[in-house]
């Protein structure tokens, strides 16, 4: 979300979101291959994630993080060789997160 | 004749109960012609579905007669159709209601046939659910399996009951369309078919009537062993690729109607599956040789 002049408004902006995944306990996980499948009862609707999706909502599972913390912890755990590719996948998988209701940002709450 | 003019006519599809009532005498004669033998339900047995299938207006009964199926829908989804189509107008009707009003089970859009054990041999049924996209060929393989020594469950819908995973028979008439019609007429000759309907909006369709034993037999329910998405492809000298993990999960997700209704029993049923049964694409160019190819499949899961 772009500033909009208000004080409030600029600590709101999209580099600076954090991210909590609301009600984990309505999550259902099954593991097929790399890939996990997830049921969200809170939506009806079902998700295949990618391993790195995986890690990234599991970050956001085990505490609320905004960006600049999940580059920071997948970079410890994949390295730090393409850090733009890392941050573009971040956002994206954030971006897909969010339409799709698994994740809120904290000043929602 | 008199039940289905007076909209009383209660039959019994597997585990399911329509009521149906029409007062086209044309439609009735075509409805008595390919669902003879399906057992009458009692007056105490619950129906699922009501069905209502008649001319749009008095004056559409007998000029450019005008059909359209009535399942009591607030904004009917359908279209009337010509009252020589008034056939198509009763199954598109009993398949709405079906893949919209029957959330106790998990339903796939599929053609499925069992294989019943041997008389005096143990064991369950095993059926094979056959998805993949309209056209691809799963009612005409469906109707070939069907009279081919395997047991029709349905050519159109899998009922699965989320809690024991198995499957439910619906053996209702295979819609057969344009050339599937003339390579199941080569096979079984015409008696078991309908008239032809002709210059529907899919060409030409004919049904088959289910097989007496799959009517008999329409109770009983088989284990899930086998899922194919089968494609006729001419010439092809037949190929068979797996499909496993989440991509057999998304292709079996992706074939179920009401996933999304039944929720959480779905979910599980659907992981469950994918788990337990085999996933192939199948590819054929043939009948006799995709027969094979089921046969080989199934015979290798015992």
């Amino acid at each position: 979300m772009a500033g909009c002049g208000h004080a409030r408004c600029f600590v709101m902006s999209e580099a600076s979101h954090v991210w909590y995944v609301p009600e984990p306990g309505r999550l259902v996980w099954q593991a097929f291959d790399s890939y996990s499948l997830l049921f969200n009862q809170r939506s009806g609707n079902t998700h295949i994630l990618d391993p790195l999706s995986r890690e990234i909502l599991d970050l956001l599972l085990e505490s609320p993080r905004d960006e600049d913390a999940l580059l920071r912890e997948l970079t410890a755990l994949v390295g730090d060789e393409d850090p733009e590719a890392l941050n573009g996948a971040i956002a994206e998988a954030l971006l897909a997160f969010d339409a799709a209701g698994l994740i809120f940002p904290a000043y929602h709450s | 004749m008199r039940d289905l003019n007076r909209g009383t006519l209660k039959f019994k599809v597997g585990p399911l109960v329509a009521r149906i009532g029409t007062s086209y005498p044309l439609l009735q004669r075509d409805f008595l012609d390919i669902y003879s033998g399906y057992p009458l339900a009692g007056p105490e047995e619950f129906v699922h579905f009501n069905l209502k299938v008649d001319p749009v207006s008095l004056l559409r009964r007998w000029f450019r007669p005008k059909i359209i199926a009535d399942g009591g829908f607030i904004a009917s989804p359908f279209v009337p159709l010509r009252g020589d189509l008034a056939i198509l107008a009763l199954e598109m009707g009993l398949n709405w209601q079906v893949g919209t009003r029957s959330d106790q089970f998990l339903i796939f859009h599929s053609g499925v046939v069992a294989r019943d054990p041997a008389p005096g041999e143990e064991g369950s049924s095993r059926a094979v659910l056959m998805a993949g996209e309209s056209g691809a060929g799963k009612s005409t393989l469906t109707a070939g399996l069907a009279y081919s020594g395997w047991r029709l469950f349905s050519d159109e819908f899998g009922l699965l009951d989320t809690a024991d995973l198995q499957l439910y028979p619906y053996p209702r008439p295979v819609s057969l369309k344009n050339e599937s019609i003339d390579v199941m007429m080569a096979r079984l000759g015409e008696d078991v078919f309908s008239r032809p309907f002709l210059n529907t909006l899919k060409g030409t369709i004919r049904y088959l009537k289910a097989p007496a034993e799959s009517l008999i037999n329409g109770h009983k329910p088989a284990r899930l062993d086998l899922i194919l998405f089968p494609k006729y492809v001419e010439g092809s000298s037949g190929e068979i690729s797996e499909f496993t993990g989440a991509e057999a999960f998304a292709m079996l997700r992706g074939a179920s109607v009401n996933c999304d209704r039944v929720g959480r029993p779905a979910f599980d049923a659907l992981t469950a599956l994918t788990e337990r049964c085999k996933v192939y694409g199948l590819q054929y160019g043939s009948m006799d040789m995709a027969i094979g190819m089921v046969e080989a499949l199934m015979e290798d899961r015992s």
